[in-house]
């Protein structure tokens, strides 16, 4: 399958494309684009929000409503908005940089509170726009340009540690397979609640070791959902599986809280504060 | 304020009790029934509660002004010593004014006269131990028993306390025990009844204040919020801001708010602009710790216009500080905070009143302008409680710079960061049909698309601070008190406004002038010099070490202060503390 480019569609700017040839990036922001178009959301009601890194230049290339916030701090801006306003469709690109480092703490919470939110994370075991250091998915062993004698840390394994904290929708996908990352990512946004997509994605400029050959020699479909035992294996690297590891179906926040959308464009009346009075009154 | 009478009668008109015992003895919401009855019989109240950073154990007090008159501040003397513990009497018997009245359990405490410091006191002892053994009472019952035992000294009645009891722990399954025990304390003390009426008591004015309300600077500021129309808060837990996290949780479903507790202050803040991006007016409260870790925020919501209110709550400081504390020391930080630099609003209420109308008037400024506004209260204005009396708000929300679908479709090429001549750009927001954008902490262009050209960024820093001499026709109005002719003058900003105006009524002087300002960027400079006019000294007074108003005035007005009076102790600036400093600078 070759990549629709998605242009002359309402989605795509056409600004310029502003990634090496060759990126995984590509492909994970015109799937998205497409996976988009395909599910037939209005392109008013979708938020997209992102981290900070190379995959954050499709900011200026999807003509959706987006909000290109700080590293690391993606998810909390777009919890705040699926809050206010539970009819949006919020989705959040991330890198393994900021996603699994600065910002894994939000990660955490946000499966705690099941928040109706698509996140995609741009895994490429290193951080890209700050030319090659090691992140939180280097390998052991590979040597970075901070990590010169191989890397000394055990990588982070987002699938297993995301099922732990409750994770209600677990995939992993493959920049260089697009029919298998556009059924990922259709799939994924279709959840209701929050659901995790980790995009292994080739930086063919500064990963030497996680190349596309690299990849293709170790990829395995699995088609088998919620089985533990490929949730516990998912760290192995002589077999990477690709598929969906975990679906369940909870509440979200937004809904156990049940105040929904309180996001307008109204002026605000003063509201009867009768209630307070009496409450607070000696 | 300046009308009262003579400083000998005014002395009789306020009087300060303070209640101190160990954490957990029921010290604050003793303090809190005791207002109540005080503000119930025509009393004007200020209570302060002071309290280590612990849920058990350690030293917790409450120190309660009460006039006739209004009470600016709680003071430093204390004319009612409650003690629940032998500590108390040891941490407070320095502040004893002359003529006090301490109330011991001679099982507990055994003050000696040597302590007192030739200050004239009476000590009262009541023996509420051995009633509560002998009447097998719960122990907890203690700080009733002495609040019964002064109720009934001053003359309050038996059955008004009780009255006051069962509507302040209508929560408790079983009121019976609180019941028996004032019972006890009346009868065991039935000839001490009225015995310091005349004292303590005796211009109680029946039922004026009936229908005030009573609660601290935080709710004031909650209500504020609700009444500006807020509909998203996040929080982290932080003392002195976290009653603000629990009033709008209380709050939520009656104003339907979306409020969050977040994982940190860095979730709260990002949360809060992205409630405001989707289109929410949006509010987070902290203190310094966490203002510290939302600086990085507070420039992402300066860059991509967002609004959003943050309110710093003061306390000591650096690090964990003094948790539970009060101190003015983050004055210059908020006005600095974050990278590069962009304008902000920052407030500081004077008063409880201010703290409220502060609040809806900063969360329309934030929506208006797209800007963050801060609002920097201290421990003291946010824990503080005080009789309120309410009037409706006469601050109109306004909402000038968001689009509506209808609006949008007339637009054939909406800018969402349009080139104004306010530096003000409509907004859209996402649900909106033809307002699609990006909003980018990235410097952007005209509709938002990252844009590095040095024309591009020169125009957008220039956009974004024009917007500074528009918003000072939306400030409020600078408070200035006494006499316009007085030759001192005294600048102050936020909490530490109430000690001055306390120091005038008490002193009734028509020499001095307070000039107080809730508004520090941008500065009123041109109303400041307005209200000093001609003076010959001028005083400043913060709860900071190095004067960080004064340092802003000297360099932006050519102000030479002629003393400075700074406390950094973690206190508040008392009454007395002001008194101390004019006696010294050879005013009094």
């Amino acid at each position: 399958m070759s990549i629709n480019l998605n242009k002359n569609t309402n989605i795509h700017t056409n600004k310029k494309c502003r990634w090496c040839p060759g990126c995984g990036n590509v492909p994970i922001l015109y799937m998205l684009q497409r996976a988009l178009l395909d599910l037939n959301i209005p392109l008013e009601k979708i938020v997209i929000v992102y981290d900070v890194g190379c995959h954050s230049k499709g900011a200026e290339l999807t003509k959706v409503y987006s909000f290109y916030g700080l590293h690391g701090r993606a998810l909390p801006v777009a919890q705040g908005i699926k809050l206010v306003n539970p009819e949006l469709k919020v989705i959040v690109m991330s890198g393994d940089g900021g996603g699994l480092g600065l910002g894994i703490g939000h990660l955490i919470h946000v499966c705690r509170r099941n928040i109706d939110i698509t996140y995609i994370l741009h895994d490429n075991q290193l951080y890209g726009l700050t030319t090659g250091q090691a992140s939180a998915r280097t390998e052991k062993g590979v040597k970075t340009k901070t990590t010169p004698e191989g890397n000394l840390e055990d990588p982070i394994h987002p699938i297993k540690l995301l099922h732990s904290v409750g994770c209600s929708y677990i995939a992993r996908t493959f920049s260089g397979h697009p029919h298998h990352l556009l059924e990922t990512l259709k799939d994924a946004i279709n959840h209701k609640g929050f659901s995790f997509v980790d995009v292994l994605q080739p930086c063919i400029t500064f990963n030497k070791h996680n190349t596309y050959g690299w990849f293709n020699e170790r990829i395995k479909i699995i088609k088998e959902e919620n089985n533990l035992h490929n949730i516990y294996t998912s760290n192995k690297l002589d077999e990477i599986t690709l598929g969906v590891f975990w679906r369940e179906s909870k509440i979200c926040l937004e809904e156990a809280m049940g105040i929904g959308k309180v996001a307008s464009d109204e002026i605000p009346q003063i509201p009867d504060t009768n209630k307070i009075i009496q409450h607070y009154k000696i | 304020m300046l009308k009262n009478n003579t400083k000998k009668e005014l002395n009789i008109l306020t009087k300060t009790i303070l209640i101190g015992g160990a954490a957990g003895e029921g010290i604050k919401s003793g303090g809190h029934l005791l207002s109540r009855l005080l503000i119930k019989h025509g009393y004007n109240v200020f209570l302060y509660d002071e309290y280590p950073s612990l849920i058990k154990g350690g030293h917790n007090s409450v120190r309660i002004t009460y006039s006739i008159y209004p009470v600016y501040s709680t003071t430093k003397l204390i004319d009612v010593l409650i003690c629940l513990d032998d500590k108390t009497f040891e941490e407070h018997k320095h502040e004893l004014n002359e003529g006090a009245i301490i109330i011991v359990d001679p099982k507990i405490v055994k003050p000696s006269i040597d302590d007192l410091n030739n200050i004239s006191c009476e000590i009262l002892e009541v023996e509420v131990s051995q009633i509560l053994r002998l009447h097998k009472i719960h122990k907890l019952m203690k700080n009733l028993c002495f609040i019964s035992f002064f109720c009934n000294l001053i003359g309050i009645e038996q059955n008004r306390l009780i009255e006051e009891c069962k509507l302040v722990f209508d929560n408790i399954q079983n009121i019976d025990p609180n019941l028996t025990a004032i019972d006890l304390i009346y009868r065991y003390t039935n000839d001490c009844a009225n015995l310091y009426k005349l004292r303590f008591f005796s211009n109680s004015q029946g039922q004026s204040l009936i229908n005030n309300l009573f609660l601290s600077g935080n709710e004031l500021t909650g209500i504020g919020g609700i009444e500006g129309g807020l509909k998203f808060y996040a929080g982290y837990p932080m003392t002195p801001s976290s009653t603000i996290l629990d009033f709008f949780i209380k709050w939520q479903r009656e104003y339907q708010i979306v409020v969050k507790q977040t994982e940190d202050e860095i979730a709260a803040i990002n949360m809060a602009i992205g409630a405001s991006f989707a289109g929410a007016r949006s509010m987070v409260a902290t203190s310094g710790g966490g203002f510290s870790l939302m600086v990085e925020g507070l420039g992402l919501a300066a860059i991509t216009e967002t609004p959003i209110v943050i309110i710093l709550s003061q306390r000591p400081g650096p690090a964990t500080g003094m948790p539970t504390w009060t101190a003015q020391g983050d004055l210059q930080f908020v006005l600095h905070a974050s990278q590069d630099e962009f304008p902000r609003v920052v407030f500081a209420p004077t008063s409880h009143d201010e703290a409220r109308k502060i609040t809806q008037i900063a969360i329309n400024i934030a929506d208006n302008y797209q800007v963050p506004v801060i609002i920097l209260l201290d421990k003291y204005l946010s824990e503080s409680f005080v009789n309120y009396e309410w009037k409706d708000t006469t601050i109109h929300n306004t909402r000038t710079t968001i689009l509506t679908e209808d609006k949008l479709e007339r637009i054939s090429e909406y800018k969402r960061y349009e080139l104004t001549s306010n530096g003000v750009s409509m907004r859209s927001i996402p649900g909106q049909k033809n307002g699609i954008h990006l909003a980018s902490g990235d410097e952007s262009d005209e509709y938002g698309y990252p844009n590095e050209t040095a024309t591009n960024r020169k125009n957008k820093v220039e956009k974004r601070w024009k917007k500074v001499e528009f918003i000072k026709n939306d400030i409020p109005e600078i408070n200035v008190y006494g006499s316009p002719n007085a030759e001192t003058v005294f600048i102050t900003w936020g909490s530490t406004t109430g000690s001055i105006l306390e120091t005038i009524r008490r002193f009734n002087t028509q020499n001095i002038k307070l000039i107080a300002l809730n508004t520090l960027f941008p500065l009123p400079s041109d109303d400041i010099k307005d209200a000093l006019g001609r003076y010959e000294r001028i005083f400043c007074v913060e709860n900071n070490f190095t004067g960080q108003l004064a340092q802003i005035l000297e360099y932006e007005l050519d102000i030479e202060f002629t003393g400075k009076l700074l406390k950094y102790d973690g206190r508040p600036v008392f009454p007395e503390d002001v008194i101390e400093f004019l006696k010294k600078q050879n005013f009094i």
